[in-house]
């Protein structure tokens, strides 16, 4: 059986209204598990639930109704914290303390020890690319370099689990890339990640399966590939060739494969591939 | 041990913070200046200088411990929940009684070393002042150490109280509270005998208020020093057991609270 490091049952949220009267349904029902090793995404548009979601998961937020489990205990228990690492919707970070003095805070709550403290804080910085701008208050960090400090802080804690609230909002490609290159280095070392976001090229790049949620309800799941493949359909990427003899290659295919050609379509680089080769052409 | 460790972390931040902050650094400005103006008395006679130097460096010294109290406390845990950097805190194992300790204690250790460097200083200024007066030092300093004391203690009480509210509320609205609590604790003694003496049922909504708000003339000794009666130390050490007791309370309070309270 398959370890599930999240195990959402039925959450349910409400937020109170001025009084306690008026009540604002934020989750509804909502279930969904995260196995060991995947990245999972939520998507969902603006206000449908996704920051409340991860609050919750986090123990920030009290459930209504339902229960969290994380590897299999409740958040609260403060065990379990030592095993995730949370970026929220924007790194708010201590404005007088530099990003080695956050990194150094960081590091003793999650209980590394002293002596490898320097060794992990230096790694960290590297990885985000802050390491030039250490000592710096983090008061005049732009937004990105906060959110890449942000990240610096889950990975000198190491944890098993990581949840990102909205990693790239507000990024430019550049560290929008560089974040979901983190990502993917996370999956590669066998995190687990659950992330939510409502940019859909950037689920569609780093999760292998996703959860759409719609006014707190989760309204699709499933495998990217059961969601995004089309049955019997395949795309084939040809070089060299000649598209004046088009008709010949649909006939071969017909002929020979039973194939239909549905569309045919120069390949295209996407805007973020043009533009991050762009700028590292220039910047080299 | 880890909770040590973690109260310890929390203290360090906010420290750190305070050291760095232009408003802390207006405190020990305003302190020596407080200081200074206790010394331009020198025009009146030397008993009545003795008094006025007394009245107004014990003031200043209070007045230092409550601004200090103020200024670190009531801030500390609203700009972490506005600022929201509790949310990454939150992440690590550290619980919420333990982010509030660390707050409390390093707001205490800060009222404290302000009032222990103004204590001082004042102290050595008295002394100056009174050379070949023929004034017995040791008697003095003794008095002078059950005010500061107590001084001391009233500040901590504060810091206790300006906790529990800054979990619910703004700093202003914080500052205006404690005010109030803050006046109504130094008039304890008179409106409680006020209340005694009627049955109006508004008295009886404030007689009950009353269990809630220190009785804070307990640490005012400023005036018998200065008119040189004597202080027992068994009176000094019920009213710090009284102060002792009624921030545990409020810290305790302020823990279960916090504990309770979800981070928007």
């Amino acid at each position: 059986m398959e370890e599930h490091v999240l195990d959402v049952k039925n959450l349910v949220k409400f937020y109170k209204g001025l009084g306690g009267l008026k009540k604002v349904l934020a989750v509804d029902q909502l279930s969904l598990s995260v196995k060991k090793g995947e990245v999972y995404g939520i998507l969902g548009p603006n206000g449908s639930g996704k920051t409340t979601l991860m609050k919750l998961i986090m123990g920030l937020l009290f459930p209504s109704k339902g229960q969290i489990k994380i590897f299999g205990s409740s958040v609260k228990k403060l065990s379990i914290k030592k095993r995730i690492g949370f970026l929220p919707e924007e790194a708010y970070l201590y404005r007088f303390l530099s990003a080695e003095e956050t990194l150094k805070f960081f590091a003793e709550l999650a209980d590394v020890p002293r002596r490898e403290q320097k060794t992990r804080i230096a790694d960290a910085l590297h990885v985000v690319g802050l390491f030039e701008a250490r000592k710096r208050p983090s008061r005049t960090y732009s937004k990105g370099m906060s959110r890449r400090l942000g990240l610096a802080q889950i990975l000198i804690k190491d944890p098993d689990f990581v949840v990102l609230d909205e990693p790239t909002v507000g990024l430019d490609p550049i560290g929008s890339r560089e974040i979901k290159e983190i990502i993917l280095g996370l999956k590669e070392r066998g995190k687990t990640v659950l992330f939510s976001s409502h940019l859909l090229s950037e689920v569609e790049m780093v999760c292998d399966r996703i959860g759409i949620m719609h006014k707190g309800k989760l309204v699709l799941t499933g495998h990217l590939n059961e969601l995004l493949l089309r049955k019997n359909e395949y795309s084939l990427v040809l070089e060299g060739f000649d598209i004046g003899r088009q008709s010949e290659l649909e006939q071969v295919l017909q002929k020979s494969f039973h194939a239909k050609v549905i569309s045919v379509n120069r390949s295209r680089e996407t805007m973020e591939d043009v533009f991050i080769k762009t700028i590292k052409k220039h910047a080299s | 041990m880890k909770a040590m460790k973690n109260i310890w972390a929390i203290i360090v931040l906010t420290m750190t913070n305070l050291l760095r902050s232009r408003v802390y650094l207006g405190l020990v400005f305003f302190m020596l200046l407080m200081l200074a103006a206790s010394q331009l008395f020198s025009y009146f006679t030397f008993e009545e200088e003795i008094k006025i130097v007394m009245d107004v460096g014990l003031a200043g010294l209070t007045m230092m411990g409550l601004l200090t109290a103020v200024f670190t406390t009531a801030w500390s845990l609203p700009t972490d929940l506005e600022q929201k950097t509790l949310f990454m805190v939150l992440s690590y194992p550290v619980s919420k009684t333990q982010i509030l300790l660390g707050k409390f204690i390093s707001c205490s250790l800060s009222v404290l070393c302000n009032l222990f460097f103004m204590g001082v200083m004042f102290w050595v200024l008295v002394l100056f002042k009174l050379q070949d007066k023929g004034v017995d030092f040791q008697y003095l300093s003794m008095q002078l150490g059950k005010t500061f004391i107590l001084i001391a203690m009233e500040s901590i009480v504060s810091v206790g109280i300006l906790l529990l509210m800054s979990i619910y509320f703004t700093p202003v609205i914080n500052i205006v509270m404690f005010l109030f609590i803050f006046i109504l604790g130094h008039a304890a003694g008179m409106i409680e005998v006020a209340i005694i003496k009627t049955e109006f049922i508004f008295f009886s909504v404030i007689r009950f208020l009353f269990i809630f708000i220190p009785d804070l003339t307990y640490f005012n000794i400023r005036d018998a020093v200065v008119l040189n009666q004597v202080v027992s130390w068994h009176y000094v050490e019920w009213a710090v057991l009284y102060g002792g007791l009624y921030t545990g309370l409020m810290v305790a309070l302020s823990c279960y609270l916090f504990e309770k309270k979800e981070i928007v």
